[in-house]
């Protein structure tokens, strides 16, 4: 893993990636803490980190976009695949290169709370829990933009596929007031998500009788749950996105709360797209 | 029978794992969960139940329930970590409550929540709380300290959802309330002319009213009585019956205005209680405390607060008080040793009092007292021997029309706080649970523009951009190898 990890570092500062994301996201911090702290005369800081969610979505993708299509584009990954580092270290190597470059960045910019200090009175318990948590955010995101580097085929549409997940996983948020809460919704929610495993079982297992009794099986379960514990279904749409959303849990590390269970969410998160990607990565060794 | 495929196998094993995988860190979630370690940090630990709160809650016998009304998923944040606070008691149960799924509830609590024509509707993010038969909402605003600026738009600069919930909760569980009497038959003012009424019944108060002369002493279940501004004095009998009062451990709140006549008996009253009513009005000269909006009326004026419990709020959420032709005080030559004078609202030291009242100059005279000047203060029963405050309590203010909504403005959000917190210290710890509000106010930056434009210079342009050079060298260095 510490030679996958170091190679990737390396990558980052002798290509201009690193460079291009660090530069765009100071550009923008720096944009947005301009506004908000120095020309408003404002002390609050925590703020400005919440704000900063906007810019993930633009630069995360610079970040992850060629961590595995650039393998695939130069063939090397093959060379890769058969060198002695297991699958978990060449992704845990790639993942923790990105989130290094992240981190440097992240401190950098700790060089702005430090200007208003000389101005005002900073709520430095506060800052430091929301950095943690946006730490642990900027991690996620970047756990997702690796698996779309896997999964994509080349850099620009692993750069468009992963602003597209970011920018759900930030839309969402704002569409859950409007979601249905009906315990039908809620049904149907767990329909189209089975629905959506099953096609994913399909295209492995290629046997349609077997995904078809599956899917009956499981369908009836759904109509059972419906009938017997209709009332636990109200409102699953909009209880799912809660619990799953990655900046609501954000928002508690903004309002100065450090709570375990969401940092352990965030590594979790973390840790099942990694899984996931190294799970593609097996399969297409085998494949 | 036809033997499974490999494919189907291996997609099977894969989803497996998988599932195993995703249900293995979703119990993970769920004990980290349980365990509930988290950390304020915020500096005024906004999200953290104070010791009073954590008292009474372990105090209380009887279970209370909180209804939170709000739809699944769309909690707020910042309530909800309160809540579940409180729910993590044993006495306090919280249940969330969807408004369009439980209309029956809420019109059940809606009734008690007014009368009659005032019947309100309970806005999403309300919370009840219900024990017995008692219950009271906590309308959404309650929960957060708001000022409406001139154009109408909210300001919010405070979070009191642990006052507001504390004070529910203990009235519901124990039915416990400070009786309140307002003094009648000299013209006074009551605090519903104040419009307050509505504010202090939320804060456990009982308001009622007394005429003096039709009773032979004050009430037994009376813990304050409240005197706002009488138009002549008391009579000695009156006063008498006051000091019985006072002497048998309840407390008095005296509000005072500049009247024509002179008050011997409510001076003597005050006087008794180590406090000297100086018959003058409190002008103030320092700029800072001086008003615009009233024309930098010398007269008209923001107190400095001298440190007490009772304007601890005020100075954290930076709020000003206003007051108008205020009376002063001071400390009466004859000190009684059990009673501890303490200063409360003064003015400045280029403030004075104006004694000659025919005398219109606008700058200090001969005649005036320099200051500063007490324009209200207080006066506790203390144990000699221990120093700590016992048993009856005293406080006088200098204007009470001060109090009154102002013509276009309403009443003054800091003088509306500043009597809760009066009435709250009066009855004392014991009889209601006195949390301060929170304040959300920051200090603003002490930035001047050339420092803010050279540090917007470094880190919009000088940083990105001198990092974005480096990187343009690195990447032409290595084409060029």
């Amino acid at each position: 893993m510490r030679a996958v990890y170091k190679k990737e570092l390396k990558t980052y500062f002798l290509t201009p990636g690193g460079y291009i994301f660090m530069g765009a996201f100071l550009l923008i911090a720096g944009l947005f803490f301009t506004l908000q702290n120095l020309f408003s005369g404002s002390s609050d800081y925590s703020s400005v980190l919440g704000s900063l969610i906007l810019i993930f979505l633009l630069v995360v993708p610079i970040l992850t976009m060629r961590l595995f299509t650039e393998e695939k584009r130069q063939k090397t990954d093959i060379l890769l695949l058969s060198s002695p580092v297991s699958i978990q270290g060449i992704v845990l190597g790639k993942f923790f290169a990105a989130v290094t470059v992240f981190l440097i960045t992240l401190i950098i910019t700790m060089l702005f709370p430090l200007l208003l200090s000389f101005h005002g009175r900073m709520d430095w318990a506060q800052i430091w829990g929301t950095y943690i948590g946006f730490f642990f955010l900027g991690s996620a995101f970047i756990a997702i933009g690796t698996y779309i580097s896997e999964v994509a085929e080349s850099q620009t549409s692993a750069a468009i596929l992963t602003f597209s997940a970011l920018l759900a996983s930030w839309i969402i948020d704002y569409i859950r007031s409007f979601v249905p809460m009906s315990p039908l919704s809620g049904a149907i929610f767990i329909l189209i998500l089975l629905i959506a495993g099953l096609a994913l079982f399909q295209r492995k297992a290629e046997d349609w009788r077997i995904t078809a009794a599956a899917g009956v099986v499981l369908l009836i379960g759904v109509i059972i749950v419906y009938a017997a514990a209709q009332e636990s279904l109200y409102g699953l749409i909009s209880k799912s996105i809660s619990w799953f959303s990655l900046t609501s849990r954000f928002q508690r590390f903004s309002m100065g709360i450090l709570r375990l269970d969401a940092v352990v969410y965030y590594i979790s998160f973390s840790a099942f797209f990694l899984y996931l990607t190294g799970s593609r990565i097996e399969n297409r060794r085998w494949s | 029978m036809k033997k499974i495929s490999f494919k189907v196998k291996h997609a099977a094993l894969s989803v497996a794992i998988s599932i195993a995988v995703l249900v293995g860190l979703v119990i993970i979630n769920l004990l980290a969960g349980e365990l509930d370690l988290k950390f304020d940090m915020t500096r005024r630990d906004l999200y953290t139940l104070t010791e009073e709160t954590r008292q009474m809650l372990a105090e209380i016998e009887q279970e209370v329930t909180l209804y939170y009304l709000a739809k699944p998923g769309q909690e707020n944040i910042t309530v909800g970590e309160l809540l579940e606070q409180y729910a993590s008691s044993k006495s306090v149960r919280l249940e969330q409550i969807d408004p369009d799924r439980n209309p029956g509830l809420i019109a059940r609590y809606t009734e008690t929540s007014g009368e009659g024509e005032d019947r309100k509707t309970i806005s999403t993010g309300s919370v009840i709380a219900v024990s017995g038969d008692r219950s009271r909402v906590i309308p959404y605003m309650d929960l957060y300290n708001v000022s409406y600026d001139n154009q109408g738009s909210v300001n919010v600069y405070g979070f009191k959802a642990e006052q507001s919930l504390s004070a529910a909760i203990q009235y519901v569980a124990t039915g416990q309330e400070v009786v309140i009497y307002q003094l009648l038959g000299h013209n006074e003012y009551t605090f519903e002319d104040f419009g307050y009424t509505e504010s202090l019944e939320k804060s456990n108060f009982k308001l009622k009213t007394l005429n003096m002369t039709t009773v032979s002493s004050i009430p037994e279940d009376a813990d304050i009585v409240v005197i706002l501004s009488p138009s002549w004095d008391y009579s000695a009998s009156e006063t008498d019956k006051l000091l019985a009062f006072l002497d048998r451990g309840g407390s008095l709140y005296i509000g005072l205005d500049l009247i024509q006549e002179k008050i011997p008996n409510l001076s003597a009253l005050l006087t008794a209680w180590n406090i000297r009513l100086d018959r003058g009005i409190i002008m103030e000269q320092d700029a800072d405390r001086l008003l615009s909006e009233f024309g930098g009326s010398p007269v008209v004026f923001s107190p400095l607060y001298a440190g007490t419990e009772i304007t601890g709020s005020l100075t954290e959420n930076n709020q000003n008080m206003v007051l108008a032709s205020s009376l002063g005080f001071s400390a009466a030559p004859i000190q009684k040793r059990n009673i501890e004078l303490i200063p409360i609202l003064t003015s400045t030291a280029k403030s004075w009092l104006r004694i000659d009242l025919n005398t219109a100059s606008e700058s200090r005279v001969m005649t005036d007292r320099p200051g500063p000047i007490n324009a209200a203060v207080g006066a506790a029963e203390k144990n000699i021997e221990t120093g700590f405050q016992e048993g009856a309590k005293v406080l006088a203010v200098g204007t009470a029309s001060s109090f009154a909504p102002l013509s276009g403005m309403g009443s003054l959000k800091a003088n509306y706080d500043f009597t809760v917190s009066a009435l709250g210290w009066l009855a004392g710890e014991d009889k209601t649970i006195n949390v301060q509000s929170r304040s959300l106010y920051r200090l603003p930056l002490q930035i001047s523009a050339a420092n803010a434009f050279v540090y917007a210079g470094l880190v919009v342009l000088v940083i990105p951009l001198g990092i974005i050079l480096v990187g343009l060298i690195v990447y032409i260095r290595r084409k060029r190898l």
